[in-house]
């Protein structure tokens, strides 16, 4: 094996992987493909993709930093990257109570911890955050909850389709 | 003219709007949007609106004539003694409304499409302003059917397709609303008539516009304002003075996918600055509405321009839109991503009492403000039924 055949062996496969590899907080957590996701999550009704050879890898972000001290108490579930695209996973129920206020306190900490603490993964970008809400739907498209969750850059929708 | 202030004129108690290259006016039925409108046109064209009288014939001596004339009749009695009306924070008055006006600077600046534009494409396509039988109708509907007679009859030389025409929108744009408003069918001049009706051509069948869509009636009157102010310079219309365009209800009678396109013509009219070369329109917009698209575009809007990369910016714009590749579309839209949209309400602060405007430009979904957090009534109702349906979560079978 030559010298420059090693190099590219033990280089991080994907960007995300390097971006994590560089933030303290959830270094060590980076999963090949989808495997940072509870097999619940994996459901095919709520992420389904073009070309599973196209997911580089995976990170738990809530289960990473749960027992860390940071000013907001939720954390976002998930980020994955599929073909050097990133997508913020959450699925997480609509169907009423106090959900909207969950999410939008998940949203508030992926915002800030990607900005405070993680500037190496906010970098790479996003296609966004996604909400897919496992079961019902009560959430009006049009109605101010909906645009509150818009505002922080979070799409409610019933299928994260990576593409 | 960047801002207008209005008290005690009608129902409205106080109004004060500073303008931006859009501005978007919302608020309840009857809370005084086309009243305000009309004051503005009033105060800034008021030269050229008592010309239109004299040449009419119409008896512009006494200043409630030309109020009764310019609103409606009857209207007259709304301007009372606390009537104040300011332009730039310069008094407009009825010592302004005197007959013997100056023809030389008697100019148009405010091309107004009203909301009962249909009436100026029923029997034929516009109407000259005399010809309205009674002098019940306002102004603005009167002028805008004149303008339209003046168009079709001296604008267009021997043209008899109205819609597609090469000559008149941008590609993307004429494309879009054949799909969305026209489906194929063609709006044409009858030849067999004598006197500009206008027909649908579906096939080989000629329908006259009391058998068109609710949506057709009401978009093709706006599609030819928008035809007098854009293409070739129009010295029948001395359109080269226009600086302002009032649109009514711009979504009247259309599905969301139409409103869009409509949309997309409006910016068209706002692109660039007005007299700069090409064909840069640079039109201060100003419509009412009560769709809540226009409020999610200027939300939207809004925040794109708080993206800082310019690309990003230009791509989100693009994508909001749904022009991307489509190269005129996108040389336009460079022309207006740095413009100021202003979104107002106007309404009462009780059932009863007089209108008041407030500015709700940030559209701020988080503000405690029912009237900002729910854009004027905009969302109430959605709001209320996505709290109803959570509140019941485990209340369902």
């Amino acid at each position: 094996m030559t010298k420059q055949q090693k190099q590219k062996k033990v280089s991080p496969h994907s960007p995300l992987e390097a971006a994590v590899a560089n933030t303290p907080e959830v270094a060590g957590f980076f999963c090949r493909s989808l495997q940072a996701l509870e097999s619940k999550d994996k459901n095919k009704d709520l992420i389904d993709y073009e070309n599973s050879s196209k997911i580089m890898g995976s990170v738990y972000l809530e289960k990473a930093t749960k027992n860390l001290k940071h000013p907001f108490p939720k954390r976002w579930d998930y980020v994955i990257e599929y073909s050097n695209k990133i997508y913020y996973y959450e699925p997480h129920s609509a169907s009423g109570g106090n959900n909207i206020e969950e999410v939008i306190g998940k949203a508030e900490w992926l915002r800030w911890w990607l900005t405070n603490n993680a500037p190496d993964i906010k970098d790479l970008g996003t296609e966004g955050f996604f909400w897919i809400h496992t079961g019902k739907c009560n959430i009006l498209p049009n109605s101010q909850q909906s645009k509150k969750l818009l505002d922080l850059g979070v799409q409610l929708k019933s299928k994260l389709y990576m593409k | 003219m960047k801002n207008l202030r209005i008290r005690n004129l009608g129902p409205i108690g106080e109004a004060d709007i500073e303008f931006g290259d859009l501005t978007i006016l919302i608020g309840p039925q009857a809370s005084g949007k086309t009243i305000a409108l009309e004051t503005m046109k009033l105060a800034l064209d008021y030269k050229s609106i008592i010309d239109v009288l004299n040449k009419s014939n119409y008896r512009t001596g006494k200043v409630e004539n030309i109020l009764n004339l310019y609103y409606g009749a009857g209207m007259s009695t709304m301007w009372q003694d606390d009537t104040t009306i300011e332009v730039d924070n310069t008094p407009f008055t009825k010592a302004f409304l005197d007959p013997s006006v100056d023809k030389v600077s008697a100019i148009e600046t405010v091309f107004y499409i009203p909301a009962q534009r249909v009436t100026s494409i029923i029997d034929k396509a516009g109407r000259g302003f005399s010809l309205y039988n009674d002098n019940d109708t306002p102004f603005v509907n009167r002028i805008f059917g004149d303008t339209i007679q003046r168009f079709i009859q001296n604008g267009i030389g021997q043209q008899t397709v109205l819609f597609p025409m090469k000559t008149r929108l941008k590609g993307l744009v004429r494309q879009r609303f054949d799909n969305s408003i026209y489906h194929g069918a063609r709006v044409e001049l009858d030849e067999e008539s004598q006197d500009y009706r206008l027909i649908l051509k579906v096939g080989e069948s000629k329908l006259p516009t009391m058998v068109w869509s609710a949506g057709q009636r009401e978009f093709t009157p706006l599609l030819l304002g928008v035809y007098c102010l854009t293409g070739p310079p129009q010295n029948v219309l001395r359109s080269r003075y226009y600086k302002y365009v009032v649109i009514e209800e711009p979504e009247m009678g259309l599905h969301p996918s139409a409103i869009q396109d409509v949309l997309l013509q409006i910016l068209e009219l706002m692109q660039g600055e007005k007299g700069s070369k090409g064909p840069k329109h640079g039109y201060k917009v100003i419509i009412s509405t009560h769709s809540p698209l226009f409020l999610d575009f200027a939300w939207a809007f809004n925040k794109i321009k708080g993206i800082q990369d310019a690309q990003a910016k230009y791509r989100a714009l693009h994508r909001l839109m749904g022009t991307e590749g489509n190269q005129p579309i996108a040389n336009m839209l460079e022309g207006v991503l740095d413009k100021d949209v202003r979104t107002y309400y106007l309404g009462k602060r009780e059932q009863q009492g007089l209108s008041y405007t407030k500015d709700i430009t940030s559209l701020d979904v988080w503000s405690d403000d029912p009237i900002i957090g729910e854009w004027g009534g905009m969302t109430s109702f959605a709001t209320r039924a996505t709290d109803v349906l959570s509140s019941n979560v485990l209340n369902y079978d």
